[in-house]
């Protein structure tokens, strides 16, 4: 019974003190509570069946009122239960809560456009790259963008969680001063650096007490609409074993953790939770893509099985996760796309299953230009961005291409944001 | 003394049942009544939105009034983004279409009050009749924050959470929250004491639990239920073939509850639903980890919702097919040699003992199992 103040923090457990040292030796939670028959709980750790039978009608009726006081904060609209109410269709477009307009703008159109707007209060939403990507630099214009008032943005501040290198407010001033946005807003309308708070953890340990208990102080206190964690993996990497079995299921233990604890701060505080990830390589199986499905073509080792089965290892094929991780990871699902360039976001399903959506920043390999004679210049790597999923509608995908070069939006806006100038050269030893 | 109250059975009508004071007894309702229901196709099953789903869903090739069957339980799964969603949504609109009210229970992934919306207003305004009638469903909105709070309002339902005329049930992404509380994998010392085991049993009784309470909701109530989960993963190491994609929320207890189950995933050509279990009975065997049964395409259109797609051979087609893995089959453990020791067994040669017949038999049942799906297989 101990996650019952994790679960229910204000019930009052003062009729059943005497119950909770017998439930928890015997490892009694409290769904385990709920689910289980009364009389067989009592049986288990010697209790009185009729002391117990009060206790799961007091957790039940807990429980249930906290659905409903919940939903009911969060969905003023949505009819208590005593009530009916029919609404009709104009209704239903008019009672929108006005917290369901604002959404986190990245300040480039065509992503917005990507987005469906920007960036949705009350997710987790993933930006995974390789490193040196852009992936720190997308999110710290996010951080200023958050400060805008709402459609825009949410007009609230922002705090950056950083496990890798301290907050670049070197860089967060240029954008500032230089990005057009910001420029034809008055000084006071301007978001500002004082709203931009930053903490760093360098273990598991302190990451999760940070996030557990400091955050939601402080964005109580400090009236933040946007908490960037950046990145969830490396903490994981450098503490967590992922070679054998157990490790990965302690892992996946962890992870779920995390996931709740930042799924809670995003819908209880309606607030926008970008977490960045790193990848690692995939490695794929020499697989040959048949363009035609006759059975004659295929080797002689298939041919010896008959057809029918043939065909039903190949249907089962597409459920391996070789395959369909191509269309929730955001490599593969291109077959241009060379293999040795496949990459898999790291920490793996367990953490996919946490995140409400996800973004994608690749870079192309590096390209040379031949100059003539012996001479190849290195040509500015092109970086795409693509949404994979979000679950504020299947986005038709758009691969948007960020240069820093004249091809901005059309409307001629120079996106600041993207000036190569500011990418991480190779002389900057803060970015990994 | 109190007289009882006199109970008229020939006019007992099935709304005056549903407020019977004991949840546990199902409502009567009268023969007549009965057969109106049954006359009535479309008070039986809540339309996904796409037609032949609906048809593979009914049985019979019914398009009419197929789809979600109400008093049961529908299961949705599939990788992350893939639609299962969506699904849930359009087939909520259509729930709501008819005067039906909605309930929506979020278990991770809150569902943003903008989508669906627009997906009512969408539905709206493209069926005129609806629109001059003005009137819809209800939908309502619930979050489970965690697998206690889900618990106590599907296995201890509050008496006015579900009111009457709910068609539809939604429980959005189980397989977070039971994760959360009873991990899938749980791994302890080898040598694990009766409360290890009973501790390790208890996911699946808890989910046993759960689909019975659900069961139990959907019959009284006359509603359909849909639960969406998203994957695991499993190893194949005796096929030789790699990890594949598993429901998130398994087992015998669960699998048994479930009268549908529908797998939602995406290809090179596009994305797809296949039908693995249906009225009752599993269209694909046990053992075949990430057959994907009957396949109906789908695709989105620009404005969200899901129609139909007509792909010729969606899942096997001629655009896209994926050999198997060549990795070598892992040889059994035990050598020749090492059986001589255990001769008591009963061994032959392929380190097979005696009880093993069942398995050896299962292995056949699964060759047939192979062919008949494959010669079921849709034009």
């Amino acid at each position: 019974m101990s996650d019952l103040l994790e679960v229910l923090p204000d019930f009052d457990l003062k009729a059943y003190i005497h119950l909770l040292h017998s439930l928890e030796k015997n490892d009694i939670t409290v769904a385990d509570l709920i689910s289980l028959d009364p009389i067989e709980i009592a049986r288990r750790c010697p209790l009185p069946a009729a002391d117990v039978q009060r206790l799961v009608l007091d957790v039940v009726a807990a429980l249930q009122e906290d659905v409903q006081t919940r939903a009911d904060k969060r969905w003023p609209f949505n009819s208590r239960w005593p009530h009916q109410a029919t609404i009709s269709i104009d209704e239903v477009t008019h009672t929108a809560c006005p917290d369901d307009e604002a959404r986190v703008s990245t300040l480039v159109p065509d992503i917005d456009h990507a987005l469906g707007g920007g960036l949705v209060p009350g997710h987790i939403i993933e930006v995974v790259g390789e490193s040196a990507v852009g992936k720190t630099q997308f999110v710290l214009g996010m951080l200023l963008s958050a400060q805008l008032p709402p459609p825009r943005g949410l007009g609230k501040g922002s705090i950056y969680v950083s496990t890798e290198a301290p907050l670049n407010t070197a860089r967060l001033k240029q954008m500032l001063i230089s990005h057009p946005e910001y420029e034809r807003l008055d000084p006071a309308d301007r978001p500002s650096l004082d709203y931009v708070h930053a903490i760093g953890t360098n273990d598991l340990e302190a990451q999760e007490h940070i996030l557990r208990y400091q955050l939601p102080v402080a964005i109580q206190r400090l009236n933040i609409g946007l908490i960037v964690l950046d990145s969830v993996a490396a903490n994981f990497r450098a503490e967590h074993e992922s070679r054998t079995a157990a490790g990965l299921a302690e892992r996946a233990t962890a992870l779920g953790k995390l996931g709740l604890t930042l799924r809670r701060v995003a819908i209880e505080n309606n607030a926008v939770v970008v977490v960045t990830n790193q990848v690692s390589d995939r490695f794929d199986e020499v697989r040959s893509i048949l363009r035609s499905s006759s059975p004659a073509n295929s080797s002689p080792s298939m041919s010896t099985a008959n057809p029918t089965s043939t065909v039903a290892e190949l249907r089962r094929e597409t459920q391996s996760l070789d395959h369909q991780q191509r269309f929730f990871t955001g490599w593969g699902d291109d077959r241009d796309e060379q293999r040795n360039q496949l990459k898999n976001p790291a920490l793996g399903l367990a953490w996919a299953n946490q995140i409400s959506a996800r973004i994608v920043l690749k870079m192309e390999s590096e390209r040379q230009e031949y100059l003539g004679g012996n001479i190849w210049k290195d040509k500015k790597k092109a970086r795409t961005l693509r949404v994979v999923f979000a679950p504020w509608g299947i986005v038709s995908v758009v691969e948007d291409e960020l240069h820093g070069e004249a091809q901005g939006p059309p409307d001629g806006k120079h996106t600041e944001l993207l000036d190569e100038e500011f990418w991480p050269t190779d002389e900057d030893e803060e970015f990994p | 003394m109190a007289v009882p109250p006199v109970i008229d059975l020939t006019s007992s009508r099935p709304a005056q049942a549903r407020h019977n004071t004991s949840s546990h007894r199902l409502p009567t309702v009268s023969a007549s009544e009965a057969l109106q229901e049954l006359q009535d196709g479309n008070l039986r099953s809540v339309s996904t939105g796409l037609t032949s789903l609906d048809g593979l869903l009914s049985g019979t090739g019914d398009t009419s009034s197929g789809g979600l069957e109400r008093g049961k339980i529908t299961e949705l799964w599939g990788p992350a983004g893939v639609g299962k969603t969506a699904i849930a949504i359009q087939s909520a609109v259509n729930a709501l279409k008819e005067g039906s009210t909605v309930l929506w229970v979020d278990c991770a992934t809150a569902l943003s009050d903008q989508r669906i919306q627009e997906s009512i207003t969408r539905h709206g305004s493209k069926d005129s009749h609806s629109a001059s009638d003005g009137l819809l469903g209800e939908f309502k909105h619930v979050t489970a924050a965690t697998l206690s709070h889900l618990l106590a309002i599907v296995l201890h339902p509050p008496p006015n959470l579900i009111p009457s005329g709910t068609g539809l049930l939604v429980v959005d992404d189980l397989n977070v929250l039971m994760d959360l509380d009873y991990p899938r994998y749980q791994f302890a010392v080898s040598s694990k004491t009766e409360q290890q085991k009973w501790q390790a049993s208890r996911r699946y009784a808890v989910l046993g639990s759960l689909v019975s309470g659900l069961n139990k909701l959907a019959v009284i109530n006359g509603l359909a239920v849909v639960v969406t989960t998203g994957c695991s993963t499993r190893m194949r190491p005796d096929s030789g073939l790699g990890a594949a994609l598993v429901p998130g929320v398994g087992g015998v207890e669960w699998d048994g509850g479930v009268w549908n189950r529908l797998v939602v995933f995406r290809d090179f050509s596009g994305r797809f639903v296949g039908v693995q279990k249906c009225q009752g009975r599993s269209l694909i065997s046990r053992e075949e980890v990430g057959e994907i049964g009957r396949v109906v395409g789908l695709e989105v259109a620009n404005d969200g919702t899901l129609h139909e797609r007509q792909a010729s051979r969606p899942a096997d087609g001629a655009t896209t097919q994926v050999k198997p893995r060549a990795s070598p089959v892992k040889p059994r453990k035990r050598v020749f040699d090492e059986v001589a020791d255990s001769e008591s067994e009963d061994v032959d040669e392929y380190g097979w003992a005696e009880t093993d017949e069942d398995a050896i038999a299962a292995e056949g049942l699964i060759e047939d199992a192979q062919a008949a799906t494959a010669s079921t297989e849709p034009d």
